[in-house]
């Protein structure tokens, strides 16, 4: 089943009087429990490609197919519950909130869901990561690897069925970062989720299922030999 | 962990920031409910008060009523004051929290929260600062109200706590808390959640649209005159005067300032580079535009309410003087003790070259009038004897007389009409002054002693009325010491009603204090903000050998020019249009103080540097600073 479907996707930007197209007709489809990775030079629309896919930018025209459904057709609630329901976002920067603790940064997702997930999931989601030692800690207190981990637990915790990663080892060593793609890879496969890797590291890339270039605004997925 | 507990959790983490907002909900409700008891129960305590204060000099309900709404008045207009800084003060806060947490807020409506959760988010400040502050600062207020009373009137405050009465102004009080708590909340919220989350994260511009977010705030506006109009009722036409006196300035000076900052850029870009701390704070000023305006205009208006407020006191004697003596015709009174003293006081008056007019009043009954033998109730007729021109109050010509509006309205007297009154027919020709509160001599109505057909015996009381400097009132008293008079003057009662207005000090108090809390708060906020957000700019100069001291001088140097530019914009606004608003505003001319000018300016200046190192310390020790990792 296809749980990731991008058809003829278009993003224009007003800057001033004039407008600048940032994607022009980008296609992709990623399969249920497939891990794919979209990857390109500096300043080619990975990110924009990426924000319209995880729902938090709408497209200038297309459309994107998300677990069967259009997810721009929906009403804004709509939406807003789904990306709940069905969506964890990693960013390169990791974005947790640095007024709570690791564990309220983790629980966060929780607050908003109508799903009953227990104290024990939680937990374990929290050890999976390898983060429950530093539950009780401020974002500022934890090295990068560890912020790290803790935005891809509260991707995890509301057990979503699509993670999309924007640069998830950007800010990261070789090492850590080789930890973090090796986990979330494995997450798709063992939990059945659907990943979408943005990366400019080939390496990274590699080690997914499906690569995708982008190149003048557009994708073209890569055969196997060419990875 | 629910939503509210949530908001709760998230919203109050910054301390200092909260426990400012909870004093100044706090101050606001006992300003407002101790203000809203005295008027509740105004008549009983104002009695005590004036009557403790002026004793013989207020002879009528009437003018009790007068005294008691004019100083109701000076209360509404604090407590109105009071509100709108509450205002402002909790939209500006509210608005920088939620600025500074927009990316965090981002990030909760990726995973899923709903647009709609800015009603729990209002929920849980409303339940802070609304209720949680509400009603202990009105709690506080009924203290304040209990004290003054006991002050003023030596009888406390004469209801329980838990009376029907005082619970009532406790809840109205609650409630506009929880309104304006709610609705600033709301819309600083909504102006954050109408931008975009795409927008936040790359920290793109975007021209959002702010339909919804203005529609909640005129909303709330409009909830909150409705709250203040119940409480206040006509009270609240001083809203008008009060949102003049400060918004039409704010806003002029801030679209000055907008131009004349974004000129100094242009012009400025084009000429060398920063080679120094001086240089390179001159260099980021005036880049942001809109944020420097603002600042500045909150500065000028600032400085100039400041120098209004400390010129009125400057020259209050003199105010009050005019005042009293516009309004009640004269500025110094003599009493004479029986009708047979009368020429030995004359003879003083006219040897020593003093003008005058001398009245002769009493009371009569409406039965003693022609026509109205059936007539019952009296009043006060007075019977004018020497006169001079310059007072205009007073002064009734030969073959006339003036009658206050109620005596018109009894008689239904038309005006150019004769009348036969006390065996002539005379002229009604003016209505006369209604103002009687603190006068020597009561009047209904007044006419010239020629024209009155009888005899002024031992029950007629006969009062010179004198318009004279304090010197010459010094002078007259020492004249008149042991003669059979009394003398009443503008300067005696000035003195006691400068008491009794001084003990209601303790409301302007709490409002100055207010102000001087938001805007430190709204000062402190916007720098703390600022250089948070320029901490890769503070850390860079850190990289390139700048140690952190010079570093903080760029932004300090910064602010400073800002304030220096909107306090000497204020000292020659003030110097070259400010007599004349001055003249304006009092209607008469008085000079405004040099020296309180600059001092204003001066002490201005020193509060944005007070406010600026304060806010650069706390970034400082918060570590958020040294810190470039991304959170």
């Amino acid at each position: 089943m296809l749980m990731i479907k991008a058809e003829n996707i278009v993003k224009k930007i007003k800057s001033g009087n004039s407008e600048t197209e940032l994607l022009s007709g980008v296609s992709l489809e990623v399969e249920n429990g497939k891990a794919a990775a979209i990857i390109g030079k500096s300043g080619c629309g990975k990110t924009t490609l990426m924000s319209i896919l995880s729902g938090i930018d709408a497209p200038t025209s297309g459309k994107a197919i998300l677990n069967g459904s259009d997810y721009y057709s929906l009403d804004v609630k709509k939406q807003e519950e789904f990306r709940n329901n069905n969506i964890g976002v990693i960013f390169q920067n990791y974005h947790l909130i640095p007024e709570l603790t690791c564990e309220e940064n983790i629980r966060m997702p929780l607050v908003f869901s109508k799903k009953k997930i227990s104290d024990d999931e939680v937990i374990n989601v929290m050890k999976m990561t390898g983060i429950d030692r530093q539950r009780k800690l401020f974002p500022r207190q934890m090295s990068g690897g560890e912020q790290q981990r803790t935005a891809i637990a509260r991707a995890l915790v509301n057990k979503p069925s699509l993670i999309f990663a924007d640069e998830p080892t950007g800010a990261l060593d070789a090492e850590m970062g080789n930890k973090v793609i090796k986990f979330l890879i494995a997450s798709a496969h063992k939990l059945n989720l659907t990943v979408l890797i943005v990366t400019h590291d080939m390496d990274i890339a590699g080690q997914c299922d499906i690569i995708y270039k982008m190149q003048d605004k557009k994708v073209q997925k890569l055969p196997s030999q060419q990875r | 962990m629910n939503r509210i507990i949530f908001f709760l959790k998230l919203n109050h983490k910054n301390k200092s920031r909260s426990i400012l907002l909870f004093i100044v909900f706090l101050i606001a409700a006992s300003v407002l409910s101790s203000s809203l008891l005295i008027r509740k129960n105004n008549r009983l305590f104002y009695e005590a008060q004036l009557s403790s204060s002026f004793g013989d000099s207020i002879a009528s309900a009437e003018e009790f009523r007068t005294l008691s709404d004019s100083i109701g008045a000076v209360l509404s207009v604090l407590s109105i004051c009071g509100v709108i800084i509450l205002i402002w003060g909790a939209l500006v806060l509210f608005l920088f929290r939620d600025l500074c947490m927009r990316g965090t807020y981002a990030i909760c409506r990726i995973y899923g929260m709903h647009t709609s959760d800015i009603y729990f988010k209002a929920a849980a400040d409303t339940v802070i600062y609304g209720i949680l502050s509400g009603i202990p600062g009105s709690m506080l207020g009924y203290l304040m109200f209990a004290l003054l009373s006991k002050r003023l009137s030596g009888i406390g405050a004469g209801f329980s706590i838990f009376s029907f009465d005082v619970l009532s102004v406790l809840a109205l009080v609650t409630v506009i808390l929880v309104i304006v708590s709610g609705m600033t909340s709301l819309v600083s919220g909504m102006f954050v959640f109408e931008k975009k989350i795409v927008n936040i994260f790359y920290e793109r511009n975007e021209t959002s649209n702010y339909k919804k977010t203005i529609y909640t705030a005129i909303s709330g506006l409009f909830l909150c005159y409705l709250a203040l109009f119940i409480s206040f009722g006509n009270d609240i036409r001083y809203l008008k005067i009060v949102a003049v006196v400060i918004a039409v300035p704010a806003f002029m000076l801030f679209v000055i300032f907008r131009l004349v900052f974004t000129v100094g850029t242009k012009k400025y870009r084009n000429r060398k580079n920063p080679v120094n701390i001086r240089d390179l704070s001159f260099r980021f000023l005036c880049t942001k535009h809109k944020r420097d305006a603002i600042l500045a205009a909150t500065v000028s208006v600032g400085a100039i309410l400041i120098c209004f407020i400390m010129n009125i006191e400057f020259n209050i004697d003199g105010i009050l003087r005019d005042a009293y003596r516009d309004n009640l015709g004269y500025s110094t009174g003599i009493r004479v003790d029986g009708i047979e003293n009368a020429q030995e006081i004359s003879k003083l008056l006219d040897d020593n070259g003093y003008l005058y007019t001398q009245m002769y009043s009493n009371l009569m009954n409406y039965s003693d009038l022609n026509g109205c033998e059936n007539m019952e109730g009296q009043f006060w007729i007075a019977l004018v004897g020497k006169q001079t021109a310059d007072n205009a109050h007073f002064f009734v010509e030969k073959g006339c007389f003036k009658a206050v509006n109620h005596f018109i309205y009894l008689f239904s007297l038309i005006k150019g009409n004769k009348y036969d009154f006390f065996g002539n027919d005379l002229y009604f020709t003016d209505v006369s002054n209604e103002t009687q509160a603190l006068s020597l001599i009561n009047y209904n109505v007044i006419m010239n002693i020629d024209d009155y057909g009888y005899s002024t015996d031992s029950s007629w009381s006969v009062v010179y009325l004198l318009d004279i400097n304090k010197t010459q009132e010094q002078n007259l008293a020492q004249l008149l010491k042991n003669k059979p008079c009394k003398i009443e003057t503008a300067s005696s009662l000035i003195s006691e009603l400068n008491n009794l207005l001084g003990n209601y000090l303790l409301f302007a108090a709490f409002v100055g204090i207010m102000l001087v809390m938001v805007t430190a708060a709204f000062f402190y906020s916007i720098i703390k903000n600022d250089i948070e957000e320029r901490r890769r700019e503070l850390y860079l100069y850190k990289v390139f050998g700048g140690s952190q001291k010079k570093s903080m001088q760029v932004i300090f140097g910064e602010y400073i020019m800002v304030a220096l530019v909107s306090s000497l914009s204020v000292v020659f606004v003030i110097m070259a249009l400010g007599e004349i608003y001055f003249m304006y505003m009092l209607k008469r001319h008085y000079p405004l103080s040099i020296v309180v000018t600059v001092l204003t300016t001066l002490i201005v200046t020193a509060f944005v540097m007070l406010c600026c190192h304060t806010a650069q310390r706390a970034a400082q020790k918060s570590g958020n600073i040294t810190c470039l990792r991304d959170e």
